[in-house]
């Protein structure tokens, strides 16, 4: 059952402690020697050894040197100095390093040696283990991200086929009932929507993954606007943009349009339906320091006894609209990551808005 | 037929509904044209090939999606990069994708061979605005 025992090899010059080592270990160990690094290097390469010794002091290279070498090829192999001499500056440096994992002074005491081959093998073990279970959570972690890809486009895509339908059928029907059943339907469609962007967005925030890049406002915030989930809006509906960013300004450009779509899409959506003048506002001020954003409407705006719980998980201030009830909840999330900050006032009836701040990476 | 400069228009799209959907909504807002319809980026990439030097079988216009099986647009626009200096002509191309996966939209944006981003349902208005054809 050699394959079950702990695999030991062992370096020196000196054919007599190969021999004595071998004699007292070759029962319990699978033990390997070599007398010479070039046949030390081989032996790693066929048998990968769970437990490497070497002697400090050999004619053609040091065993700190040795060490050296054999971490860069295998960095697994539990590494352990066997010398005499125990001052020694350059064996405390490779200590200190990494490169050794202990040293055990010559001539040794077997009872000693063979702790330290145990503990050693158990070092061995658990960093194999770990480093098994982070390559099954980074494969796990893998195929979420694939699965998140492919879920969101297979569930997004056949609801803009449906929304696209409606839009054509529009040509072709006259009947004032049918077209307001065309309606519904475009909103129901559009309320899942966002509620799927929404899902995908909260994962995706709670990853911890951030790339700052430099934030061109202007096409963001264009984009925003241009998205899909805003097609039926009200065409009366008016945008005043303002952008005020003279300088550089760097953020987690991800993040950043998380947060901007959701409070611009509820600006959108939370307008008064008989409103003659809908509007939103968005301001955009940066310096060196920070960005400051404010989004504005005029719509149905948000209930003092509401404003405490907005920013919490399915909380729908107005259960009658299409909101998901994450929306809020998400910008808060992405705001804590970015290390932003968010405040907000309104009044029934005349509007709302939200004012935020993100530090400049720059 | 239609009096505009885009008379051939090449639609790729592995739905055969959003194909159906996006050539009616091109022909109701006045964009009607020949179309050369595929569903998959390999089979539109072998009409290309087929017809390189045929200008008459060009299309002017070509509207991509890009999540499709086998081939996707990606794959379509790394064939269609290395075809252009064979081709006759070279057709505008479009994305025309309901993709909100902000690496696959920055990935296309910063593509010179991509005029435009169009979001699913498609918005001919857009389309033209960015052909400058008036609406």
């Amino acid at each position: 059952m050699a394959r079950d025992k702990i695999k030991v090899l062992y370096l020196d010059d000196e054919v007599e402690n190969l021999n004595a080592f071998k004699a007292g270990f070759r029962r319990e160990f699978d033990v390997q020697v070599a007398n010479n690094s070039k046949e030390a290097f081989d032996l790693i390469q066929t048998a990968r050894p769970h437990v490497i010794f070497s002697d400090q002091r050999m004619p053609e290279m040091t065993g700190v040197e040795f060490f050296n070498a054999v971490r860069q090829i295998y960095p697994e192999g539990i590494r352990i100095l066997l010398t005499a001499f125990t001052d020694v500056k350059d064996i405390v440096a490779a200590i200190n390093r990494g490169n050794i994992y202990r040293f055990v002074s010559k001539p040794w005491n077997e009872d000693e040696l063979r702790n330290t081959v145990l503990n050693a093998y158990e070092i061995f073990n658990t960093r194999l283990q770990l480093q098994l279970k982070v390559a099954e959570l980074e494969k796990a972690n893998e195929d979420l991200n694939r699965f998140i890809y492919s879920a969101s486009h297979d569930l997004r895509a056949p609801l803009m086929s449906v929304l696209g339908l409606v839009k054509l059928a529009r040509y072709e029907e006259v009947d004032p009932k049918s077209l307001e059943y065309f309606g519904m339907i475009e909103s129901s469609v559009n309320k899942l929507d966002l509620f799927i962007q929404n899902i995908i967005e909260y994962y995706q925030n709670s990853r911890d993954l951030s790339e700052e890049r430099e934030i061109d406002f202007a096409q963001l915030i264009d984009d925003i606007l241009e998205n899909s989930r805003f097609h039926s809006s009200d065409p009366r509906l008016q945008f005043h943009t303002e952008i005020e960013a003279p300088g550089s300004f760097k953020a987690d450009e991800f993040r950043l349009r998380i947060i901007l779509s959701n409070l611009i899409s509820n600006a959108i959506r939370f307008q008064r339906p008989e409103h003659l003048k809908p509007e939103v506002r968005i301001h955009v001020k940066c310096n060196e320091r920070r960005a400051e954003i404010s989004i504005e409407d005029n719509g149905i705006g948000i209930l003092q006894e509401h404003m405490q719980n907005i920013f919490k998980m399915f909380f729908k201030a107005h259960p009658q609209h299409s909101g998901s009830g994450i929306g809020l909840y998400i910008v808060k999330e992405a705001l804590n990551k970015v290390e932003g900050e968010i405040s907000v006032s309104s009044t029934p009836n005349v509007g709302t808005r939200f004012s935020i701040t993100i530090p400049n990476r720059a | 037929m239609s009096v505009l400069p885009y008379r051939k228009i090449m639609l790729v799209d592995d739905n055969p509904i959003d194909l159906f959907l996006n050539r009616n909504l091109l022909k109701k807002n006045g964009m009607d044209a020949f179309f050369i319809e595929f569903t998959g980026g390999g089979l539109a990439l072998e009409y290309l090939i087929d017809h390189a030097s045929q200008s008459d079988k060009l299309p002017d216009l070509i509207l991509l999606d890009i999540q499709m099986p086998v081939m996707d647009g990606f794959a379509f626009l790394e064939g269609f990069r290395d075809l252009r200096s064979a081709l006759a002509f070279v057709p505008e191309l479009f994305i025309l994708s309901s993709t909100s996966n902000h690496d696959d939209i920055r990935k296309l944006r910063s593509d010179p061979l991509v005029r435009r981003i169009l979001k699913k349902p498609l918005e001919v208005d857009l389309l033209k605005k960015s052909l400058g054809i008036e609406s």
